[in-house]
């Protein structure tokens, strides 16, 4: 119903001023994950809105779930791709810093778009502003 | 991305919405309604089961989100059974409504059963000129119906059709979004189909009005900020170009209407000339793949040479078929919004009516009238 309808979190290589670490990340409780078994893809669906995610953006997604800091976040993300690559090509992984200035970026991201609520350590708030 | 998903048959992807148009019935009147100008009537709506089965089959096809529509969705009293049916096919569910009837009671049940987002529609940001655009008392109830889905824990959208009654008290609708809580708020220029085509005079604004009109929204989205995610939808008749068809005809979504009949859009049913074919007779794969209705403006085929020739045509896909059909009486012209449409001069035409000062207005507005309510007789 609108002209957005389908659009593809791009993840832009810049330099992230600060890194998530220790922050929570849930997803935005209006967002929902779904495994699509027509399109063999992970949607994120939204009211007026389908995005369509990248396997590693739907892992990072999948991960979202308001208990584990972007921290345990990363690092999980980095052994699933360890562990996939283990007979191939390991030194073709980034290294983890690099990963977490990634995710934090692509998390940010999210958060502006709407579809990822950020809790920063130590915050008890309930809300996000 | 949309091109490289599973293909079929004609080339044409899944689709991923579904307008479940469940009914004609509403208790307002507005004169802008995009519902056809013959409604269907109650006899002629399909069961429940037949809904579910709907539902089914296009869970099957590919659809991930249900937007219940209508008329008021309501008034029907299986929406509560189709929300949950449509929650366990793993679909996102929208309800597109009035707010009357929407009680604190039933927004909860709506919630268990699944629903994730309710769109409520006013016609002003205050009761006197809300109503008299609804032709309803409704804004109390309207309002209601927002702290019943704020209560309910459920996600809240706001639409309002923008026009010419209407847009220059763009900062009272503004303000009551953010009174009633609103995450989201349309403000929708009327795209003029049926009924808003109809009262098109009445209901276009001038040019003077919407940049004062898009003036406020810009101030409002920048004080506001994320709190509320405010949409802008352009008017058709002051843009650039023509849009394109939702996405495409037969290319994202799909609607049925009350009586089963299976449309590309909400309002293709006006294009008069063309079946549609209905989900009593033929499956929703079938029709989405292999009707001749969905195939007819699929791809670039069917343009007309300027279309076939213009880069333009992969940003507007031609333009909209219902438009064409509306103002020239030919679906397969070009949409008389694009510039170089040889009927051009009929949106040129409007939009100078539009901005003559003072406007003279010929003719009464017409309200929206569901055709089984006869005057003559207080039964429905």
């Amino acid at each position: 119903m609108n002209d957005g309808f389908i659009t593809h979190p791009k993840n832009k290589r810049k330099v992230v001023e600060s890194i998530l670490a220790d922050s929570i990340p849930r997803l935005a409780a209006k967002a929902r994950l779904k495994f699509d078994k027509v399109r063999e893809k992970n949607l994120l669906l939204l009211p007026e809105k389908v995005v369509v995610l990248n396997e590693t953006a739907a892992s990072i997604l999948t991960l979202c779930d308001g208990r584990q800091t972007v921290n345990t976040i990363t690092e999980k993300i980095r052994a699933s791709l360890q562990a996939d690559t283990e007979t191939a090509d390991t030194s073709a992984l980034l290294d983890l810093k690099t990963m977490k200035a990634d995710i934090s970026e692509f998390l940010l991201e999210m958060e502006d778009q709407g579809w990822v609520v950020i809790h920063k350590h130590g915050s008890v708030d309930n809300k996000e502003q | 991305m949309v091109q490289s998903i599973t293909k079929n048959n004609n080339g044409a992807p899944p689709p991923y919405s579904l307008v479940a148009e469940l009914t004609h019935r509403c208790p307002l009147h507005c004169p802008y309604c995009s519902n056809p100008l013959e409604m269907i009537s109650k006899a002629m709506e399909i069961s429940t089961g037949e809904w579910c089965r709907v539902l089914s089959e296009a869970a099957d096809l590919g659809v991930v989100e249900v937007h219940f529509s209508g008329g008021e969705p309501l008034v029907r009293g299986d929406l509560e059974v189709l929300i949950r049916h449509a929650n366990t096919l793993e679909m996102y569910t929208n309800l597109i409504t009035s707010g009357i009837g929407l009680t604190t009671e039933k927004a909860a049940r709506l919630c268990d059963a699944g629903l994730e987002n309710v769109q409520v529609s006013f016609q002003a940001g205050e009761a006197q000129l809300s109503d008299i655009i609804g032709g309803y008392k409704a804004f109390d109830k309207k309002w209601e119906a927002c702290k019943a889905v704020k209560n309910a824990g459920l996600y809240l959208s706001l639409n309002v059709v923008l026009h010419r009654m209407n847009i220059d008290y763009l900062d009272e609708i503004i303000k009551l979004a953010e009174e009633v809580g609103a995450e989201r708020l349309e403000l929708a220029n009327t795209q003029y189909y049926n009924w808003a085509l109809l009262n098109r005079e009445q209901l276009l604004p001038s040019r003077v009005q919407i940049e004062r009109a898009r003036e406020i929204y810009e101030a409002a989205k920048a004080r506001i900020g994320k709190k509320i995610e405010i949409i802008w939808v352009i008017p058709d008749y002051y843009a650039q170009g023509p849009k394109p068809c939702m996405g495409g005809w037969g290319t994202i979504g799909l609607t049925v209407a009350p009586n089963g009949a299976v449309l590309p859009c909400p309002t293709a049913g006006m294009i008069e000339g063309f079946s549609f074919e209905n989900v009593l007779d033929s499956s929703l794969r079938h029709i989405w793949y292999e009707s001749e209705s969905f195939n007819l403006f699929r791809g670039e085929k069917w343009m007309p040479e300027t279309c076939l020739s213009c880069e333009l045509k992969h940003q507007d896909g031609g333009g909209c078929r219902c438009q064409a059909f509306a103002l020239t009486g030919d679906a397969y012209a070009m949409d008389p919004v694009c510039q170089w449409s040889p009927k051009h001069y009929l949106i040129e035409k409007a939009v100078q009516d539009a901005n003559c000062n003072p406007i003279i207005q010929s003719s009464p507005i017409i309200y929206r009238r569901y055709q089984l309510d006869r005057p003559a007789s207080k039964k429905t």
